[in-house]
């Protein structure tokens, strides 16, 4: 006893769960806020003379070069957030309330095309609808030229196709939870139809959909790799911040900062906008007593159905195309009318390399992902206090940063002694598991709330001490839920581009980068392989994902 | 081994709100004690502090000789059956069972063996591989008071157990319970909002409201001795109509009766009637004038709400095996009551003045 | 419970200082590998890697981006870089980083041009770059078709000129200075000009390098500004696009490879080095439109011979020193400060 002394006296004294918290603090600080602080310190840091300055921001609204970017991105993901919705809440119901066949194909489709990167999309429109695209040539013969993809009709066009399965997830929840009674006593007070789905069925699903809303406005505004490869002239803002940080001069890492700082503010005040004004009005229903299914005449069945499929198709035709090329023999950069699998021996020699580290990387940081979402959402839901409480509030922070600024606060944090991690696997995994770990204490955190308390305290009455029940009880119940929230992240992972493209280096590169790298040297065969090794690997992924939910998992 | 449990002046509270005020027991070894009260009154809080999962801020809870306040929930050696059963999910039948004594580092062959026996009392022998989702709610029941009761807990503990099942079951069970309960003559403390099922049940009772003991007693002490308007009225149905006690008698009108008070008192009272305490005549009698609302028939018996001349409604039950008319509304009938059985109550203290 | 705690303990040690270790022990790794950061585009590059991979069975790791980008890393990256060799761009993008390269004397030193070598033996150059103007002719008539820098001015080309930012793109910048020298010099007079060149962009430029000849061939833009080998690769492989030499001259502009300094794989990145500057590899260039850097290696008869470039000096020092300066202005004339 003596001589294991103070260490142990410690111990005891704060206990197992005292341990975590300060040790999830202590990632949780040097981690994410010591590299945001310190972002966010740079970016009002003037010149050698002036400790505060406001310079960066005074040059950012006053100069268009850069406001303009402001204004760039806020048109693209306004009208991507209407385009989303107008395009995903009616498809949404009808797939939900009309007897549409082949629902859960339907559904598989759109979740595919929802967890694939986004810049897998802008990708394929290059090479469906680009100067040399598959289609262009195709009307270029019969003399049509349809106007250039790039700038910001491509964006538009690659986020609303990309980003509208949010709001049709969304939609279909909200009406499956429906409680119907609340429509048949519209019916019964003599309200029908069009009337009764404006005045009762769309304002009790309005919260929801303005949720995904939100989720598409923040992700559109967030992405990087889409507007690097399609946006061209039409400059949005984290482009720029990458520009910024990137630039040969050695970058202007404090006006990068300040623009990085405003992105956040931006996606901060959207989420906040809604969560403090539609949001806050959500209805839970039960979803005991859900609208029946109705069924169509045979025309509206036809046109419904075909126009539901044909918009699933088109949210999927990324990836189909992708794996269609990948097929299609190259040369140079032309494809050529041949079929050929060189573009994955080409691979193969080349990239290789990028496959292993991509799933190694991802595997790492989803088992990190678990342990930390396990422990933390553990200690945010039973033993909740004021620290936890914070801790959760930091935690859910990266929530609103976009992937891009992660890399940028990570690199600029450590590459320096003694925290010297630029170029190395670990700075990548931690930025994946930052990204994520929002999305891994919610859906821990909502597992434990549904796990009732007593089966923790049948263990202890039954003789076994707190922290041995939740390593045999509470751990293994949670452990279902919480690996497939790690699937969940672990595909998007796979997908990861913004942060990564920022802090990979040449013995770091993954899946992602290599794309990217290789479609801006016109190595379109090489990135539709890998686009394809990627899309193989998420819908392999989900399949594992619903055999553990049993069907019953939501993606989103 | 079973223990006598004493509760001696505890408090629970929670931040300004006091959930339990000064509550002080003796529960005999062996012997059957419910706690019995309306939602919020403070029982499940008092059975969580005796198991361990809430703190006790003053007095002391002992087992025996053993003070267990400072004792971990996972050294007091409870058995706790909970309200929603808690099997565990993951782990079958047999490993449910299995897994307090495990946590006592018993043998193979032992816990075999206690499981068997247990599985044997409870009747489950066929379900010993079965998972949990495999089981009825009846079934699972079962399992969890085999789960309590085989690692032979000082004191057993049930929370509300019978109250997820419906209601031929509940009392198929409540039996089961009682009988294996006599059977281990093992110490237990049952929390139920159900007064039936506290009476069915119970050795003894403690009727509890905002955190205090209003009665303690056996059911049927509780039942037709009421110490205060709150157990006659939660307990049982009762009528309580405003009299006048003067010289030993209760004054209603023209109509009176003696009361066997305990002291002497003048004045204002509550008379408490519970419907078969009173009885109903169309000759006209000493009793007082009322007309019958509304009639229940209800098998082997009818329920009639009768309104009285002074405004006042109260319950009557006549039993067909007893005879008599059977009345329809509007019928004009005089009331007496059965004086023995009736309580009466102080006015403003609605303490029982019997 | 105090073994679980000890077991805990040392496991949450593990857990966040793990990453740390793991990163000392990528550190320190050495393989038989070699990590190139290039920009060329991989259509004629990726044939030569493949064929030093096979050759040497040393692995190469690609960072392909575009020049400015790699020099940006590199910098970054100068306490513990994670490069070996930088391939691509000017010279001027490597004067820039002149001491965070590696002098080597390599196989072949005097086999090679002297106005493609550094005097101090830290960057070699593996091709020459001359800049060029290119038009679509099914959109630009010959009465209009450009001539020279002077041209770009045309208010025909207002907004449609495809020029990749000098900030990233090495070859942008290239042109950047060609321009400003053979309008009249880092001068008010060559500033007017360049001023006049970005209104005429619409302060606009194109997201990459390749997009100056691409845009063109695909009718987007009218003209462009590409760098050679781009430029031939798609006029010779049938694409609207025509090559021009501007009047007032281009440059022969050494396009390099170095070995960065303190890499993990230097030697490595040697071979590599003296692989691109053989006989065997530079003799393949002409193929892939560019123009080899060996004396002993004819330039193939479609190429416009190296002395009919003009006679503008590329002055890497010169140009390297000031490269900030001239970046900075031109940004501020992009950004409109």
């Amino acid at each position: 006893m003596n001589d294991q002394s103070a260490w142990t006296r410690i111990v005891n004294r704060i206990g197992f769960w005292g341990i975590v918290i300060i040790t999830i603090f202590a990632l949780a600080i040097l981690f994410l806020l010591y590299p945001l602080f310190g972002m966010i310190a740079r970016s009002f840091q003037g010149s050698e003379d002036r400790i505060f300055s406001l310079a960066a921001y005074k040059d950012f609204f006053r100069l268009p070069y850069y406001y303009r970017t402001l204004k760039h991105s806020f048109a693209v993901s306004s009208l991507t957030t209407l385009f989303a919705v107008l395009l995903g809440v009616p498809f949404g119901f009808i797939v939900a309330r009309y007897n549409i066949p082949g629902k859960k194909i339907l559904n598989a489709m759109v979740v595919i095309s929802l967890l694939s990167p986004p810049f897998i999309g802008a990708y394929s429109w290059i090479v469906l609808l680009g100067r040399n695209g598959f289609i262009t040539n195709l009307l270029r013969l019969i003399n049509i030229e349809i106007p250039t993809i790039y700038g910001f009709r491509g964006l538009l066009l690659v986020f609303t196709l990309k980003l509208f399965p949010f709001v049709y997830m969304y939609v279909q929840g909200a009406l499956q939870s429906f409680d119907n009674s609340l429509e048949e006593a519209a019916e019964n007070l003599g309200v029908s139809g069009v009337k009764k789905l404006l005045t009762v069925t769309f304002p009790l699903i309005l919260p929801t959909i303005t949720a995904g809303a939100v989720i598409v406005f923040m992700t559109s505004m967030a992405d990087l790799g889409t507007p690097l490869l399609i946006g061209e002239g039409y400059k949005v803002l984290p482009v720029l911040v990458y520009e910024e940080y990137m630039g040969e001069l050695g970058g202007d890492a404090v006006m990068a900062s300040a623009m990085s700082v405003i992105i956040i503010i931006c996606t901060l005040s959207v989420l906040l906008l809604q969560r403090f004004t539609i949001g806050r009005r959500s209805y839970s229903m039960s979803g005991l007593n859900p609208p029946p299914i109705k069924k169509l005449k045979t025309g509206p069945f036809i046109i419904l159905t075909t126009l539901s499929y044909l918009i699933a198709i088109i949210a999927l035709s990324p990836q189909i195309t992708t794996l269609v090329t990948s097929f299609i023999k190259t040369q140079g950069p032309i494809f050529v009318p041949a079929f050929s699998v060189k573009s994955y021996t080409d691979v193969w020699y080349k990239l290789s390399a990028n496959i292993t580290r991509t799933f190694l990387y991802s595997t790492i940081a989803m088992v990190f992902m678990i342990i930390i979402g396990i422990f933390t959402s553990y200690v945010i839901v039973r033993r909740k206090s004021n620290l936890t409480a914070v801790l959760d509030f930091i935690l859910m922070s990266p929530y609103v940063i976009p992937g891009s600024v992660i890399g940028i606060i990570l690199i600029m944090a450590f590459n320096k002694p003694p925290f010297m991690l630029a170029g190395t696997a670990s700075i990548l995994i931690i930025s994946y598991t930052i990204r994520k770990i929002p999305y891994i204490i919610r859906s821990s955190t909502g597992i434990l709330y549904q796990l009732d308390l007593s089966s923790e305290e049948a263990s202890i009455n039954l003789g076994v001490p707190p922290l041995k029940t939740f390593f045999k009880i509470t751990a293994v119940l949670m452990l279902p839920g919480v690996i497939s929230g790690g699937i969940l992240s672990w595909i998007s992972t796979i997908n990861e581009l913004s942060s990564t493209m920022i802090l990979y280096s040449g013995r770091t590169g993954t899946i992602s980068v290599a794309i990217y790298t290789e479609i801006i040297k016109d190595g379109y065969g090489t990135a539709a392989a890998l686009a394809s090794i990627l899309t193989l690997a998420t819908v392999l992924s989900l399949f594992l994902f619903n055999r553990l939910t049993k069907g019953k998992g939501s993606v989103i | 081994m079973s223990q006598p449990l004493s509760i001696n002046d505890v408090v629970k509270k929670y931040g300004d709100f006091t959930a339990i005020d000064g509550v002080t027991l003796d529960i005999q070894s062996g012997e059957f004690f419910t706690l019995l009260g309306p939602s919020g009154c403070g029982k499940t809080t008092l059975l969580r502090m005796i198991a361990g999962f809430n703190t006790i801020e003053a007095g002391q809870i002992a087992f025996g000789k053993r003070v267990i306040n400072k004792i971990p929930a996972h050294q007091r050696n409870t058995g706790m059956v909970f309200q929603n059963y808690a099997i565990f999910p993951h782990l079958s039948v047999y490993d449910n069972i299995a897994y307090g004594l495990k946590a006592r580092k018993f043998s193979a062959k032992a816990i075999d063996q206690k499981v068997g026996e247990v599985l044997d009392l409870v009747r489950m022998s066929e379900y010993k591989n079965r998972q949990p989702s495999q089981l009825s709610g009846g079934q699972q029941q079962r399992i969890a008071l085999a789960r309590a009761i085989v690692i032979q807990p000082e004191v057993l503990l049930m929370d509300e157990p019978l109250s997820n099942l419906d209601a031929k079951l509940r009392v198929e069970m409540r039996s089961v319970i009682k009988k294996i309960q006599k059977n281990l003559n093992i110490t237990t403390v049952y929390v139920t909002h159900d007064q039936e099922e506290a009476l069915a049940i119970s050795d003894r009772i403690a009727v509890m409201n905002l955190g205090t003991i209003q009665q303690l007693g056996t059911p049927l002490e509780i039942y037709t001795r009421p110490s205060n308007t709150f157990v006659a009225d939660f307990i049982g149905t009762s009528s309580f109509i405003d009299v006048t006690i003067k010289d030993s008698k209760v004054l209603l009108g023209s109509y009176s009766f003696p009361a066997a008070l305990k002291h002497p008192y003048h004045g204002q009272a509550i008379l408490a009637v519970r419907p078969e305490e009173s009885f109903l005549s169309l000759e006209e009698n000493e009793g007082l004038k009322a007309t019958i609302n509304f009639a229940t028939f209800l098998g082997d018996f009818i329920n009639y709400e009768v309104l009285l001349e002074s405004g006042e409604t109260i319950q009557v039950n006549e039993y067909l095996k007893e005879g008599g008319t059977i009345k329809s509304a509007g019928d004009q009938v005089y009331v007496t009551f059965d004086a023995e059985k009736v309580n009466l109550f102080d006015l403003s203290t609605k303490e029982s003045l019997i | 419970m105090k073994k679980v705690l000890v077991f805990v303990t040392i496991l949450t040690l593990v857990a966040s200082f793990g990453l740390f270790a793991a990163a000392q022990a990528e550190a320190k790794s050495q393989s038989n590998e070699v990590t190139l950061y290039y920009s060329h585009s991989a259509d004629w590059t990726d044939p030569l890697i493949k064929e030093f991979q096979d050759r040497t069975g040393i692995k190469v790791n690609l960072v392909g981006a575009p020049t400015g980008e790699l020099v940006a890393r590199i910098r970054a990256e100068k306490d513990n870089p994670l490069g070996d060799l930088l391939w691509g761009g000017g010279s001027d993008s490597y004067q820039v980083i002149i001491d965070l390269l590696e002098p080597y004397e390599h196989a072949h030193m005097n086999q090679v041009l002297a106005e493609t070598r550094d005097p101090g033996n830290r960057w070699h150059g593996t091709s020459i770059d001359p800049m060029v103007i290119v038009y679509n002719p099914k959109l630009v008539s010959e009465k209009d078709a450009p001539k020279g820098w002077g041209d770009l001015l045309n208010p025909i080309f207002k907004g449609r000129i495809a020029h990749a930012d000098p900030v990233r793109s090495g070859s942008a910048f290239m042109a950047l200075v060609i321009q400003l020298f053979t309008m009249g010099g880092d001068n008010e007079k060559g500033w007017k000009y360049m001023s006049d060149f970005v209104d005429n962009l619409e302060r606009k430029v194109v997201g990459s390098s390749t997009l100056g000849f691409k845009g063109p061939a695909d009718g987007e833009y009218l003209v462009g500004i590409a760098y050679e080998e781009g430029a031939l690769r798609y006029a010779h492989s049938g694409a609207n696009l025509k090559v021009v030499y501007p009047v007032e001259g281009s440059s022969k502009v050494p396009s390099p490879i170095a070995i960065i300094k303190n890499g993990k794989n230097t030697e490595n990145a040697k071979k590599f080095v003296d692989f691109i500057l053989s006989a065997d590899v530079q003799s393949k260039l002409g193929d892939v439109h560019r123009r080899a850097v060996r004396t002993d290696i004819q330039l193939p008869a479609y190429m416009t011979p190296n002395e009919k470039l003009g006679d503008f000096y590329w002055d890497t020092v010169w140009i390297g020193e000031n490269k900030d300066r001239l970046l900075n202005k031109w940004k501020d004339l992009i950004i409109g400060k």
